[in-house]
């Protein structure tokens, strides 16, 4: 799960301190496992060093958690690289989705896009592997379709959510603001 | 209780929403027609048998008679019974999987049954209602019908209160009964039966008792031409074991006869609609054995017991009281030889009078007329009795001939050259002539017959010196009517005259007694194979629809609908068409046994049977052709949609 | 050089029952030799467009073409002929005749076609040997297991070696190491016959087996996407 990308992606949609960023990683992506206040700081700074976002407030105090952030125009292109561009199908690839498919939702991209994307490229690697099943050893076999059965887990969910898209749509839009 | 009965009732089709509920509405339909068919049958069977036990209780005296009576009623009710069971069957496996599926929810065993008791017994009670309606509303047209001269009226056409409570209470009985039982007796979906139809073969033992029973009536056929020696005493019972055998294997042998058939299509693999009906029927031989049974036994019934009429039919009352359908009756009158003339004229001017003749009759000793201690001579020319007669075709004029065959005549042993005759005068006797002893005989089988006496020998006339002055004083004048019409009331007109002695003359009572016997074996042959077919169609249109996945698949898949049909129609048509002729076959084997222990055997109603066995064969063919248009597998939108 | 002519095509097809539309201008096309799944959720009509395909249902409007011949301008009669011998259709259920033995439903066909027994008999055996159900050819279809029956509807779909075979939810009823088996076979077969396999499923595993992936969502056809296996 690319944190750093949600993160850049969830200033996106308003700017905010690290804490407010923090919260809202925590309530859309983590809600079992919140994000540690330092690494949402530390990928801040890498943003503002890449020029991805830039501070455009600084309150009185110390401390990192009085800085506002703005995203920067190519802080924005890289989020929209990173929405239009599938994941590489793997067992693991299903958080990230799940991301791409939320922050798509929220910043009015199209998550049909992004699910019939990652559709296709999830089914070209199940036929890979299909392929892959006439020649396998039986250790093989059981790594094959351990990832087939996972991929196919992705793509119910695929279908799933591209059936939800609408309720979902204004779930997210709501809670962004 | 309330909500189990309301199921019920929804379950049979009755008040739920429009549409849902038309299969379990046409179920009901055919359970309630069946209920109605059943029980103004039987209620229209016991009335009429009634009826006839009114009218003629002469007739109906002997025991004999009315077991027949009884034994053909009670014949009624099996093909009743069976179409009852069928129409509670309907959709067996269908209704069954629904009655498990309310166990699994919990409901005890006792109120599942309820709710199937009320799915089909509120059709069959109200089919009985209704049935009672049908038969009140068609006596007066029973009675108005007058088969055989019969003289039925609303009155006499009145069944007991206990044949009134036992048609009401039967079907509804039956069915309700059949529905609510386990499914283990019931149908099994095709799956299984297929997966057993290679272990359970029909057993051979089952061919036993048929093979028994056959021998057995063959046993009692070959040696009865030889009537000397038939030892009766010994033969009955084993006529009567073979008949009852007979009668229980046929429906026993029916399961192996219809594998045998399969067996046969099965190996003709060339044809491909020859080789699935062969294995449908290897898979299910007694599938439809309930509803065959009932038909077969009737079948049998009918046709044992129309050979059984037969014998009422050779007596000899018959014989003469028939002769008004074909040569006509034949009637006498006594008077003396002076008046012979004038009656003669007379009769013969009467209306109605085909041929008179004048006969009388010589002794060969002192005899009371009637015993059997001395030989009876009619005396006639050829012609003349060829009108008694008719079918006497070898007749001489000038020697004295035997009648019939005097094996069982008072012959003086041994036999004289010649042989005096007497005629009989008021206490006495007078010597008339002396003739030379007979020595052909004019008839071998069959019956004499003349109106009266038994006559051994026939002596020609010219043989005797007869007229007014002849020691001859009494003679008879026949008279012969008309086909069609009572000889009996021409003679009471022409005793008026006063010149005739007295009469004697045949009415119709018995013929048409046994006329009606055999009109209603008929007619309830005609019940039975109906009623039968009507069984087995229904089944087979419920097995037909049951399959109708199967067959959307083969449409699918491109089979003809010609292919699905033919297999179809010969599916149904092979076990029934061969079940049947196997039942007629047999009974008609049941039927000869008993005649030819009655010495009857050359009156067997051959054409009678055959024509029975064609009309099944017919029939079948027809049922087929019904359960094939009725289940008719086509493509519909619909139906693929829900698969 | 002519263009390829496809195996299986449907132009602008629109279906109707009754009231409710189940095809709303549905096209595609098969290309001779491929596999195609074509996916969907229930109600998106892949069903009826295979029915329509296989001249099974006549839609209301556009043209339906499989083995070289126009099924919506055929009667229904020269429709059955023609799915009898140029199509082989796979089904989810009810595909044998549970009374005859599995060799006996294989031959069907080829018997209904004209065949003698005495022909069909080692055409069908050899296949069913392929299949590895040679052993329970004598048994009869209702008494053998779910995937030994499929692998026999395989066989009978594809015994009298058709163009096109048309395949709907083949492996629904089937565990999935039975499913992967009757589809590598009906796959594999159709291939070595050089047959247009269209298998309508809406399992994911099952299409991936397939050479190119069509989905369909209610009666239309969805966009195809840019980049095929």
């Amino acid at each position: 799960m690319s944190t750093s990308q949600a993160l850049l992606a969830l200033l996106e949609s308003a700017p905010a301190h690290g804490y407010t960023l923090k919260h809202r990683y925590d309530q859309h992506f983590s809600r079992v496992t919140p994000l540690a206040f330092g690494q949402v700081y530390a990928a801040l700074s890498r943003f503002e060093q890449q020029g991805l976002a830039k501070v455009v407030e600084v309150e009185s105090g110390s401390g990192p958690d009085r800085r506002r952030y703005h995203i920067t125009p190519d802080g924005v292109s890289r989020v929209d690289a990173w929405v239009s561009q599938p994941e590489r199908p793997t067992s693991y690839s299903g958080s990230t989705l799940f991301a791409k498919v939320s922050v798509a939702l929220m910043s009015g991209r199209s998550a049909e896009r992004v699910l019939e994307q990652q559709r296709d490229a999830h089914m070209v690697r199940m036929r890979e592997l299909t392929q892959r099943r006439h020649s396998a050893s039986p250790a093989d076999l059981l790594a094959t379709t351990f990832e087939l059965n996972h991929l196919d887990a992705d793509l119910r969910w695929i279908d799933e959510a591209g059936r939800r898209l609408e309720e979902l749509r204004d779930d997210m839009v709501g809670a962004a603001r | 209780m309330r909500p189990l009965v309301v199921l019920g009732l929804r379950l049979a089709g009755l008040g739920a929403p429009a549409g849902s509920g038309r299969f379990g509405g046409a179920r009901s339909a055919m359970v309630g027609l069946s209920a109605v068919v059943g029980t103004s049958l039987m209620l229209g069977v016991s009335a009429i048998s009634r009826s006839e036990l009114a009218l003629n209780p002469e007739e109906f005296d002997t025991p004999g008679t009315k077991v027949l009576l009884a034994s053909v009623v009670a014949v009624i009710v099996i093909p009743v019974l069976v179409l009852a069971t069928t129409a509670g069957r309907l959709s067996a496996s269908l209704r069954d999987r629904r009655l498990s599926n309310l166990r699994l929810l919990g409901l005890p065993p006792r109120s599942t049954r309820l709710v199937a008791a009320v799915e089909t017994g509120t059709a069959a009670v109200v089919g009985s209602v209704l049935g009672l309606f049908v038969f009140l509303a068609a006596r007066p047209g029973l009675a108005a019908w007058h088969p055989a001269g019969r003289e039925w009226t609303a009155a006499t056409l009145r069944p007991s209160l206990t044949d009134y409570v036992l048609a009401m209470l039967l079907v509804p009985l039956a069915v309700v009964a059949v529905s609510s039982l386990p499914q283990r007796m019931g149908a099994q979906d095709t799956m299984s039966t297929a997966r057993q139809a290679d272990q359970h073969r029909p057993r051979l033992w089952r061919l036993a008792p048929l093979l028994t029973g056959a021998a057995l009536a063959m046993y009692v056929i070959v040696p009865a031409s030889d009537t000397a020696a038939f030892d009766y005493s010994r033969m009955a019972p084993i006529m009567f074991a073979g008949m009852l055998l007979l009668g229980i294997g046929v429906v026993l042998a029916v399961p192996i006869f219809v594998r045998l058939v399969a067996d046969l299509l099965v190996r003709r693999s060339d044809r491909p609609t020859l080789l699935i009906a062969g294995r449908r029927l290897q898979a299910q031989p007694a599938a439809m054995t309930r509803v065959v049974a009932g038909l077969l036994i009737g079948l049998f019934i009918v046709t044992g017991a129309r050979a059984l009429v037969v014998a009422f039919e050779q007596t000899q009352q018959y014989q003469s009281e028939a002769r008004i359908e074909t040569t006509g009756q034949v009637g006498s009158l006594q008077t003396s030889t002076d008046n012979a003339a004038a009656v003669e004229k007379e009769a013969a001017g009467a209306d109605g009078v085909r041929a008179t003749a004048t006969l009388t009759r010589l002794w060969t000793g002192s005899c009371n007329r009637r015993a059997s201690n001395c030989l009876q001579a009619l005396v006639a020319t050829c012609d003349e009795l060829r009108l008694v007669v008719p079918s006497l075709d070898k007749c001489r004029d000038d020697r004295a001939q035997w009648l019939t065959s005097p094996a069982t005549a008072p012959v003086p042993d041994p036999l004289p050259t010649r042989l005096d005759w007497y005629a009989a005068r008021d206490q006495g006797e007078v010597f008339v002539a002396s003739v030379l002893s007979p020595r052909a005989v004019l008839m071998d089988t069959g019956s004499y017959e003349l109106v009266a006496g038994v006559d051994h020998v026939f002596l020609p006339e010219s043989l005797l010196a007869l007229g007014p002055d002849g020691p001859i004083t009494a003679v008879e004048v026949v008279v012969v009517a008309e086909p069609g019409l009572e000889v009996q009331d021409i003679v009471m007109r022409l005793m008026d005259s006063g010149l005739v002695v007295s009469a004697m003359s045949p009415g119709t009572s018995y013929y048409d007694f046994v006329s009606g016997l055999r009109t209603l074996v008929w007619a309830i042959a005609a019940i039975i194979l109906s009623v039968g077919l009507l069984s087995f169609t229904i089944a087979a249109v419920d097995r037909g629809v049951a399959r109708r996945q199967e067959m959307m698949s083969l449409l699918l898949a491109g089979v003809s609908a010609r292919v699905l049909r033919r297999t179809q129609w010969i599916e149904a048509s092979l076990p029934l068409a061969g079940g049947t002729v196997l039942a007629i076959g047999f009974g008609f084997l049941a039927g000869t046994s008993y005649l030819a222990y009655g010495a009857l055997l050359d009156q067997m109603p051959w054409r009678q049977t055959l024509t029975l066995a064609g009309i099944s064969v017919a029939s079948a063919c027809v049922v087929a052709t019904v359960t094939v248009i009725a289940s008719s597998p086509r493509i519909r939108p619909e139906l693929i949609r829900s698969e | 050089m002519s263009e390829p002519t496809p195996a299986v095509e449907a132009r602008d097809i629109h279906l109707s029952y009754g009231q409710t539309p189940a095809l709303r201008g549905v096209s595609l096309a098969c290309w001779p030799g491929e596999s195609v799944a074509l996916m969907g959720p229930s109600g998106s009509g892949k069903s009826s467009l295979l029915h329509c395909l296989a001249g099974v249902l006549k839609p209301d409007s556009g043209s339906a073409t499989a083995a070289g011949a126009r099924l919506d301008a055929m009667s229904e009669r020269e429709r059955s002929q023609h799915r009898l011998s140029q199509i082989g259709m796979v089904f989810q259920f009810g595909n044998l005749i549970p009374e005859l033995t599995l060799l006996e439903n294989v031959m069907l066909p080829l018997q209904l076609l004209g065949e003698r027994a005495t022909a069909a008999r080692p055409r069908a055996l050899t296949l069913l040997d392929r299949l590895q159900i040679a052993d329970v050819s004598g048994r009869r279809a209702g008494a053998v297991s779910g995937g030994q029956a499929q692998r026999a509807a395989v066989a009978r779909a594809l015994v009298h070696t058709p163009p096109v075979v048309f395949a709907d939810e083949p492996t629904g009823a089937l565990d999935t190491v039975s499913a992967d088996t009757v589809l590598d076979s009906l796959l594999g077969l159709a291939r070595e016959i050089g047959s247009t396999v269209l298998l309508v499923t809406h399992e994911n595993r099952i299409a991936a087996h397939c050479d190119r992936l069509l989905s369909m969502r209610d009666g239309a056809m969805a966009p195809q996407p840019a980049v095929t296996g």
